[in-house]
């Protein structure tokens, strides 16, 4: 990012090859329709466009960009008329407005069986507990760093992450 | 099996499962508008860290800060020279007439439409009495100069202890070049929070100073703190106005629909001026991050 910044553009595809399909995932598994996870996806990447000039490497390069992202998804919760009473809460699911089918169509008729499950477990997870499964799994984020892209303590993260690998264990053993 | 080894079971048919990656097309898109912003802006030679981020805003606060008092003594100076006219005898009406006159021009300043160019011809029209009651006041002006001079520092000063307060971009010269013609003299600004800032806007690039509405041979022979004061207030006018326009614009844009947007967008990406989409693209999705596009519009706003 520090060479982008000072201008080299091949630094910049290097960052997006390797960052862009784990990113795109947890969009998309945040949001679970394609089409929000794609413009979702590039407004993400426009901020970071446009915070080139700025960026200073306080922390790692993914921990920044998943705190963008994070923050971007927060937006897009709490202005979509999705209710969300508590990230933290159990019963709070992501409830659709009418209309929404849910899993992506595409993943439902690729996932095989087991997966399937698991992608079902994912989706049912509580917008904390899967956020910190995702930062985990697809940004390879500590705990320490899941906490400070989430705006979070340590504590509280490790919490979330050990209840969603309990829930997905479950629902997987099941 | 232990409890690490189920999760490690979880996260590997994890790895199985994520295997969905963004399209081409959005790849490709993002990847130009990156080349775009490197383009238009160019990195800097050294990128400013600690105290030196504020090397360049402080510098160009003091430019100002200097820009404006020197124009400032240049403009206190200038009618010392061009006020030596015999003077005109006046009716003391005017003088209460045009004490009149200039609240509600000030009134009327500030209602002002969008372009510069309304303010000067509306000021023109405001001076002319003005410039009558100038003459009517300078007769009377012998046991007022004592006090005027105090007035126009603490005016000015206050202009500039203000002036630090944010950077501004450097003064236009033109903005304070001298005035060729008299200016009548008008009460002192307020006193109040508006004033101060209005005084700092005077350092931004402005319209060029009009043309005089009076003769120079009907110069009058007011002191300078009181065309210093006039022209002040006059400026502070100039500048509300332009404070209205910006405000008036910004209004407007946020109040413009998200459809309205797409389609200045879809037009600029027809006419081939990909950065300005870009950046109203960006722009719109500030204003409306969760606006669904059309399906049929997508192809004419997304970014390349």
């Amino acid at each position: 990012m520090l060479d982008y910044r000072d201008g080299a553009a091949a630094a910049f595809e290097a960052l997006y090859a390797r960052h862009k399909a784990p990113l795109f995932r947890f969009v998309l598994r945040s949001v679970r329709e394609r089409g929000q996870a794609e413009e979702l996806h590039q407004d993400i990447w426009m901020r970071v466009i446009e915070a080139r000039s700025r960026y200073q490497p306080q922390a790692r390069f993914t921990t920044w960009l998943y705190t963008i992202a994070h923050n971007r998804l927060v937006d897009h919760w709490r202005r979509s008329g999705l209710r969300i009473v508590s990230l933290d809460d159990e019963e709070a699911q992501l409830e659709e407005p009418a209309g929404n089918p849910g899993l992506n169509p595409e993943r439902q008729a690729q996932a095989r069986q087991g997966l399937e499950r698991l992608a079902h477990a994912i989706a049912a997870l509580p917008p904390a507990q899967r956020e910190a499964f995702l930062l985990r799994e697809e940004a390879g984020l500590s705990v320490e760093e899941i906490a400070a892209a989430t705006g979070t303590n340590a504590e509280a993260a490790k919490s979330r992450l050990r209840y969603a690998l309990a829930k997905l264990r479950q629902a997987v053993d099941d | 099996m232990t409890e690490s080894d189920r999760e490690d079971e979880i996260r590997r048919r994890y790895r199985e499962l994520a295997r969905e990656e963004p399209p081409r097309a959005l790849d490709d898109a993002i990847l130009a508008a990156a080349r775009r912003e490197l383009e238009t802006r160019p990195a800097p030679l050294v990128a400013p860290t600690g105290r030196r981020r504020w090397t360049v805003p402080v510098a160009a606060a003091a430019v100002i800060v200097l820009s404006a008092v020197l124009t400032l003594h240049v403009q206190r100076e200038q009618p010392d020279a061009e006020l030596g006219a015999p003077q005109t005898s006046q009716a003391p009406a005017r003088k209460d007439e045009a004490g009149a006159v200039a609240p509600r021009a000030e009134v009327q300043q500030e209602k002002l439409a969008a372009q510069p160019q309304e303010v000067e011809a509306q000021r023109e029209k405001v001076e002319a009495p003005k410039v009558q009651a100038q003459r009517q006041r300078a007769q009377q002006a012998s046991p007022a100069k004592a006090a005027k001079p105090a007035q126009a520092p603490a005016g000015e000063s206050s202009a500039l202890a203000t002036a630090p307060a944010e950077p501004k971009p450097p003064a236009d010269p033109g903005r304070f070049s001298p005035d060729p013609g008299p200016v009548a003299a008008a009460p002192p600004p307020p006193a109040s929070a508006p004033a101060p800032q209005m005084q700092m806007r005077q350092a931004a690039p402005a319209v060029p100073p009009p043309p005089r509405a009076a003769d120079s041979a009907d110069a009058t022979a007011s002191g300078p703190p009181a065309a210093v004061e006039e022209r002040r207030a006059i400026g502070g006018l100039r500048d509300r106005a332009r404070f209205d326009t910006r405000a008036l614009a910004k209004r407007e844009a946020v109040a413009e629909p998200p459809e309205k947007m797409l389609e200045r967008i879809a037009a600029l990406r027809r006419d081939g001026r990909q950065k300005e989409a870009d950046d109203l693209y960006a722009e719109f999705r500030k204003r409306f991050p969760d606006y669904r596009i059309p399906e049929a519009m997508r192809e004419q706003v997304l970014p390349r």
